[in-house]
């Protein structure tokens, strides 16, 4: 307690005081931009290896932005220099590429901090619990890397998904939807958010049947926007649903029964959780309902999808404001669920240690190519080790795995259960 | 007894009229002829004076015994007697005959079931008996596996229901009866039998040990005669009680009645069937009809394991009940929409027949992900039901 008090009285002067929130804002979001100069270009980054392949609009942006960069430095040097080249020296317009690749993510970060700043202290009319929302959102180490370093697209998408659910909240369905649509064409993930949606509508809200369609209906315009740029804007066929990454199937295949009989977990744990939610979530007002659905749905889905952290982010904005505004314990659950998230991701063989395309990690770090110091090479020992693999990532993984099911669980557990079977009791 | 509108036994009528006239229009599915074999070789062996073993019909003798008198009746009908593989190669009068024949004791179960659904619900709610009645009569999942598949299951699921009967008149050694035949046909009521003991100590309290001796005398009856019958078929009681045990080996798929393996020694099934023993008995409270005390056991069988889609057959007279009691028809619809949809179970046989493959092969991408999903939403729904019957029942305080 001793330790947590002065940290508490630091906070909350920033939470207090408008001018030095927007103070300690500006200097994170200045060290954002630093660090995006800085650390070398991810593998999420290495999106230019799609032009002219991949149509999806992230890597339009992408595009647009690099000839941008042509422009303004009337650079013809090959995109692989940028990507393998040496974080350290690094010249300085190939800095400002990286900057400009990551421009779209960071935007969508401090977008998603003002959001939820204004979501919080508008549903609240308290400013302190909008600045206390937005920091956790944009001062967490997470968004750091999955945002600006990773430069994931998802940020963007979680942002239009929690801007459909804020307009939900205000009963605007018809924009609530189109942003909706907007979420579900650029990453098709938060279609498991439509029945979600529409068990708020019929359940809670009571709203008219008019506007129970809206969602069916963008959510449909939504996969059509999502198919056509995948399937028609690209070089791609109808395989990547079951080729590619699982994060591009709505429902993973996870779980498989026998070689010819497989079972989707995801689908499985998804439809429990409506099922539950259909039955027995309850909450005192529309946001705390929206914020514990969404949550416990897209956990599920991560949980049950293969493991990919950056797609925390999904979930992680509506995991913010329930802290922000329901209940503050749940934070240590939250910084221990990270804390496994990032020790999984350190330890990952796939990625390990953050690497990067060019042997360096997103720490600057280096791990790979000639003449790595002797540190580098006692971490990648350490990292190809029997006990790193066999022991510590799977201890980590379940760990986290655990945590993200705990939450679940608590969120859940404040439904009302008792009541609705004694509702049901008496008829 | 029934208090059906005339609209609503009109649409019964018209649809028991279609079921009958689409008898014989399902094809010959591999398990119509696989019983039509055993009936076929049952009643050879009798003409020749044997007598048919276990050992080589397993557990599907008791099921074929009981066909053999409607093989044997249409035997002896006076039409042109075809072959079996002249019967699945040409549409012939002998081969409407058979399938009208064989599949009259579908017919007679499928009516049973519904009155006894009826009259179950009847004794809790009268309002609600109809609903169920309804439910299970115009439930096109039981059409398609009853009619169409030519599953069997419905005659122990029928006598399962008896079973229950009974068991809610107090009239414990018949309804140990009926169960343990119910077990000689299909196996899977011995899992059930725990859970009417369950219930007929809640019912008669320390009264129950004068019933315990004539119940569990009533159950082993009929097991011990069909093992004595095997004894002396097989020349000697060791032989039989040799044969059922060989059963693991000699039809491992009833290995699955285990479900997942969560280790070499760690199977699901038994592990939750006693946690819901343990809940029924401890937690449920003591005015829930046995009807859904029955039906939590077969919930936790074909959510912990592979369960194919006849086997929901055996549920789906409960389900009826339960949903009718519950008023709840979204889970209901559910399950069977979700069921008829997975390839685990259903879609896929019945897609086959026009000729299309829908097995998971892994280069069929909208198959690869739709199937898959399906059995997904399928199997979530058999866990939420069977969470939802436990917390509808718990006792709170």
């Amino acid at each position: 307690m001793r330790l947590i008090a002065p940290i508490r009285s630091f906070l909350s002067f920033f939470l207090q005081n408008r001018n030095a929130y927007f103070a300690l804002f500006a200097v994170a979001a200045a060290i954002k931009l630093m660090l995006s100069a800085l650390a070398p270009a991810s593998f999420e980054l290495e999106t230019w290896q799609f032009f002219g392949f991949y149509a999806s609009p992230w890597v339009v942006v992408e595009e647009g932005l690099v000839q941008v960069w042509r422009i303004l430095t009337s650079s013809t040097i090959s995109l692989d220099v940028w990507s393998t080249t040496n974080p350290w020296t690094m010249q300085g317009n190939l800095r400002l590429l990286s900057v400009l690749l990551r421009l779209p993510a960071f935007a969508s970060d401090v977008m998603m901090s003002a959001a939820l700043y204004l979501a919080a202290a508008h549903f609240t009319g308290k400013p302190h619990l909008g600045r206390l929302s937005s920091l956790i959102w944009f001062l967490n180490p997470f968004t750091l890397f999955a945002a600006e370093l990773l430069a994931v697209p998802d940020v963007l998408v979680a942002l239009l998904t929690l801007v459909s659910m804020l307009y939900l909240v205000r009963e605007k369905t018809f924009l609530s939807s189109v942003f909706l649509c907007c979420a579900i064409g650029l990453k098709l993930y938060p279609i498991v958010l439509v029945p979600a949606i529409l068990i708020y509508m019929h359940r809670y809200s009571g709203m008219k049947l008019r506007s129970q369609l809206y969602p069916i209906i963008w959510g449909f315009l939504g996969v059509v926007a999502y198919l056509s740029w995948l399937l028609l804007g690209s070089k791609l066929t109808v395989n990547y649903f079951t080729t590619y990454t699982p994060v591009s199937q709505p429902f993973a295949v996870l779980g498989v029964l026998s070689s010819n009989i497989p079972l989707s977990v995801a689908a499985a744990a998804l439809t429990v959780v409506y099922c539950l939610a259909w039955y027995f979530a309850r909450d005192s007002s529309s946001m705390g309902y929206l914020i514990h659905l969404f949550s416990v749905v897209l956990l599920t889905y991560f949980i049950f999808s293969d493991f990919f952290p950056q797609y925390f982010i999904w979930v992680l904005p509506f995991i913010t404001l329930d802290i922000a505004l329901f209940s503050r314990r749940r934070f240590a659950l939250l910084a221990v669920l990270l804390l496994f998230l990032f020790g999984t991701w350190l330890l990952n063989s796939d990625s390990g240690a953050f690497l990067t395309p060019s042997g360096y990690s997103l720490l600057m770090i280096p791990l790979e190519g000639p003449g790595v110091p002797s540190y580098s090479i006692a971490i990648e020992r350490f990292l190809q080790a029997e006990l790193t693999k066999l022991v510590l990532l799977p201890l980590s993984a379940d760990a986290m795995y655990a945590f993200a099911l705990v939450y679940i669980l608590v969120v859940v557990s404040h439904w009302n259960w008792r009541r609705r079977a004694r509702d049901y009791e008496t008829g | 007894m029934f208090s059906l509108s005339r609209r609503w036994i009109t649409i019964v009528l018209a649809v028991w009229a279609i079921k009958l006239i689409l008898i014989p229009l399902p094809p010959l599915t591999s398990d119509f002829l696989a019983w039509i074999q055993i009936s076929q070789h049952v009643l050879n062996l009798i003409s020749n004076g044997k007598l048919p073993s276990v050992g080589a019909f397993g557990v599907y003798l008791g099921l074929g015994m009981l066909l053999t008198p409607c093989y044997w009746l249409w035997t002896l009908l006076p039409i042109q007697h075809a072959t079996l593989a002249e019967i699945v190669a040409h549409p012939s009068l002998a081969r409407y005959s058979l399938m009208y024949v064989m599949k009259s004791p579908i017919v007679v179960s499928d009516f049973f079931t519904g009155m006894l659904v009826f009259n179950l619900v009847r004794k809790a709610s009268p309002s609600k008996a109809n609903k169920a009645f309804l439910s299970w009569h115009l439930n096109p999942y039981n059409w398609y596996w009853l009619y169409w598949s030519t599953t069997m299951d419905v005659i122990p699921a029928v006598i399962v229901l008896l079973a229950i009967q009974y068991g809610i008149n107090r009239k414990w050694s018949r309804c140990a009866f009926c169960l343990s035949w119910a077990t000689i046909l299909r196996l899977y009521p011995v899992l059930l039998l725990p859970f009417f003991m369950v219930y007929a100590l809640w019912v008669e309290g320390r009264a129950l040990t004068k019933h315990v001796a004539p119940f569990l005398a009533s159950f082993a009856t009929p097991l011990l005669l069909i093992i004595v019958f095997q004894g002396y078929v097989s020349g000697s009681f060791e032989a039989a009680v040799n044969t059922f045990l060989q059963f693991p080996v000699t039809q491992p798929e009833l290995l699955d009645f285990f479900g997942f393996r969560l280790s070499s020694v760690f199977t699901l099934t038994p592990f939750l069937l006693v946690l819901q023993l343990y809940f029924s008995f401890a937690r449920w409270k003591r005015e829930t009809i046995l009807a859904l005390l029955i039906l939590a056991p077969l919930l936790v069988f074909f959510a912990s394991g592979i369960g194919f889609g006849l086997h929901l057959v055996w549920a789906s007279p409960l389900l009826s009940i339960c949903a009718a009691l519950d008023n709840d028809w979204l889970l209901f619809s559910l399950i069977f929409i979700s069921g008829f949809l997975s390839p685990i179970t259903t879609s896929r046989l019945f897609i086959q027949y026009f000729g299309w493959d829908i097995t998971y092969q892994g280069n069929q991408p909208v198959i690869d992900l739709l199937g898959p999903c399906m059995s997904g939403v399928h199997y979530g729904t058999k866990i939420v039901y069977l969470l939802k019957l436990n917390l509808y029942r718990l006792r709170w305080r």
